[in-house]
């Protein structure tokens, strides 16, 4: 991504963000059933994911030292955090039933 | 800061597809939205850059930097009193003040990432037609 993509000023890609990206997305594949992601980068150019399906929905947004926050929404429940290694937690929210 | 009123709309430029990026998704209604990566803000920045519809039409946002919808180029749109709760928006000076006189943010004390994606669910892609043809002051009822 060329800097100012988005003509907002947006940085290009981190390339540490997108190393990391590339651990969590590994991670995933490691895991049945978990649906294909929306992926973009983000104006300070870490690499985000999205899923949005009509029962619930998590965005994940990688930082280039490996963190990625989360936020899950499904029906009332509403969590927010970050998660990091193997990437457990969310795992764990993306293979809910 | 001067709060922009709940009935005025407000936009927001979308950069073109990239490959494996995403930067719109369908909504179940059938519209458009933007995804919740298209509006994070950078690292220091206090709030969301858009204009105000009052001011600016959605072709004259594109015109500002030399770019058409025939470019790939989106523009996102929300009514002011659809922007979730936790948001507020405020007319602010773009930089130079001349580049957008309809210029505003989106901003919270803490714009966390659900209110980001909340932002994002609300927002509607306006159509290429609708862009070439919404002109400054129009209520957007047609959407």
């Amino acid at each position: 991504m060329p800097d100012n993509w988005d003509s907002y000023g947006g940085l290009p890609t981190n390339s540490l963000s997108a190393v990391h990206s590339s651990i969590f997305l590994e991670q995933l594949a490691k895991t049945v059933s978990v649906l294909q992601p929306m992926i973009a980068v983000n104006a300070k150019g870490n690499v985000c994911f999205e899923w949005d399906t009509s029962v619930w929905l998590m965005t994940v947004e990688v930082t280039p030292r490996g963190v990625a926050k989360f936020y899950y929404e499904c029906r009332e429940e509403e969590v927010e955090g970050s998660d990091s290694g193997a990437y457990s937690t969310i795992i764990q929210y993306l293979t809910r039933q | 800061m001067e709060p922009v009123s709940g009935d005025e709309y407000i936009l927001r430029r979308i950069p073109p597809p990239r490959p494996s990026m995403d930067f719109i998704t369908q909504r179940t209604d059938g519209l458009w939205r933007a995804t919740s990566a298209a509006l994070h803000r950078r690292e220091g920045e206090i709030g969301l850059s858009c204009s105000r519809l009052a001011v600016t039409s959605p072709k004259q946002l594109l015109a500002q930097i030399n770019a058409s919808v025939h470019d790939g180029w989106e523009v996102c749109i929300w009514k002011v009193s659809d922007i979730p709760e936790g948001l507020s928006v405020v007319i602010t000076p773009s930089s130079p003040p001349e580049l957008d006189p309809g210029h505003c943010e989106i901003r919270s004390q803490n714009f966390t990432d659900r209110l980001r994606f909340k932002l994002s669910k609300a927002s509607i892609v306006l159509t290429h037609a609708q862009v070439e043809s919404m002109r400054v002051g129009d209520s957007a009822d047609v959407i």
